[in-house]
């Protein structure tokens, strides 16, 4: 059977043909913030995807660029979390990688209705072959909870995992533009670790197996994920591939980074004195999630500058000022600016 | 999120008051909006005792 066939034999004939992976970034090739980090607590490489340490021990992230040993079809890349020391792990400790669907982006699952399904699967890849889980969580992540263990069947490996879920009425609890969390379990404390599996769980908030292999705080142990894709339904279908631009604007709305350009310059006001006043506004290229957090690189050879709030800033674009320049010989530009509305 | 301080702050020009903070040990313009994930960062953190200092 030639290759067209096969993939034609295994893609869905009925339901959503298109769009169906409600995951952004599941192929993990987009990473604004940088190919590696040794950030312990937030979103420090591949977008969308947060590295938390938990305070069990350090841990280096990376886009893992496997060239040849990628998986095979779905992506050169994956996000890789790799313990950098030895740590003992605390009972209120919770290491994991954690991505979570915006709520509007998850309304054709029907999440609360127990009668709907809707399915997870990617590759993992492991140090160390063992049990691991993956919890999911409810938007406000208090009302319900639901652990599904998983085993890795050899170390340095791919293998797919294929998870279906059913709805359940306390996950209508989202917070904030969280829908739906997700979490890889690196290493949570027996605080929240569970023996209740395959059932939303709707008191203590547990989000990780007991018995699970503990990445984080021993030493040199790593896990990677990639092919990340949750589709309506209890069917997993084959990972849903879009071009690199598409999933790059998909990021955006979330974070936005630009470096180095020294195109936007501040336009003068009032330059007839030494204290004048420049003004900038940045757009974005994509309109973001909320108002975002900015931080921004503005060069000038006088006065003060920063970032504007209020009116002057918004999902679209944000403004930028310096204020007490001298109007006709000074100069005042923008070289990098970062704007964060991640969830 | 390690907030360290936090400082009202606006430009001079009309409600543009924004919280200029440090969290894990970068400085960042953080609006006054509710589902932004810093501010929200900043409400816990004064909620467990901690101040935004005001505006010069």
């Amino acid at each position: 059977m030639s290759n067209a066939r096969k993939l034609a034999a295994n893609l869905p004939t009925d339901g959503q043909l298109g769009n169906r992976n409600l995951i952004i970034n599941g192929a993990m090739k987009v990473a604004q913030r940088g190919t590696s980090s040794t950030t312990t607590n937030g979103f420090g490489t591949v977008d969308r995807f947060r590295i938390w340490h938990g305070a069990v021990g350090n841990v280096a992230t990376n886009q893992y660029n496997s060239g040849s040993n990628a998986v095979d079809g779905i992506s050169n890349y994956s996000f890789r979390a790799q313990a950098t020391n030895t740590a003992s792990l605390a009972a209120g400790s919770d290491a994991h990688i954690r991505y979570v669907v915006e709520d509007k982006d998850i309304q054709n699952i029907g999440l609360t209705n127990p009668n709907n399904n809707f399915t997870l699967s990617f590759y993992v890849k492991c140090s160390n072959a063992g049990q691991s889980s993956v919890g999911l969580a409810s938007g406000n992540f208090s009302s319900a909870t639901y652990v599904v263990p998983f085993t890795i069947a050899s170390a340095d490996t791919w293998q797919r995992v294929e998870l279906t879920f059913p709805g359940n009425a306390a996950l209508s609890n989202v917070s904030s533009g969280f829908g739906l969390r997700i979490y890889w379990d690196l290493g949570i404390g027996t605080n929240y670790q569970t023996s209740t599996h395959n059932q939303w769980i709707t008191s203590g908030n547990p989000f990780a197996a007991a018995g699970n292999l503990q990445i984080i705080g021993v030493y040199d142990r790593w896990l990677q994920i990639t092919g990340v894709q949750l589709e309506v339904g209890s069917e997993v279908t084959p990972f849903e591939h879009e071009p690199y631009t598409v999933t790059l604007a998909k990021c955006q709305r979330y974070y936005y980074r630009m470096d180095g350009n020294k195109t936007t310059w501040m336009y003068p006001i009032n330059t007839n004195n030494a204290n004048g006043y420049r003004r900038g506004s940045i757009h974005f290229p994509v309109t973001m999630r909320t108002t975002p957090t900015a931080t921004a690189g503005i060069v000038h050879s006088g006065g003060t500058s920063g970032v504007d709030g209020g009116v002057w800033i918004g999902p679209d674009c944000v403004g930028v000022y310096v204020n007490g320049i001298n109007g006709e010989t000074d100069y005042a530009y923008v070289n990098a600016l970062e704007v964060d509305a991640e969830l | 999120m390690n907030i360290t301080k936090a400082k009202y702050h606006n430009s001079e020009l009309p409600n543009s008051t924004n919280i200029k903070a440090t969290i894990d040990g970068e400085e960042m313009f953080v609006p006054i909006v509710d589902n932004n994930r810093h501010y929200i960062a900043i409400q816990e953190w004064v909620a467990d005792g901690n101040t935004i200092d005001s505006a010069d």
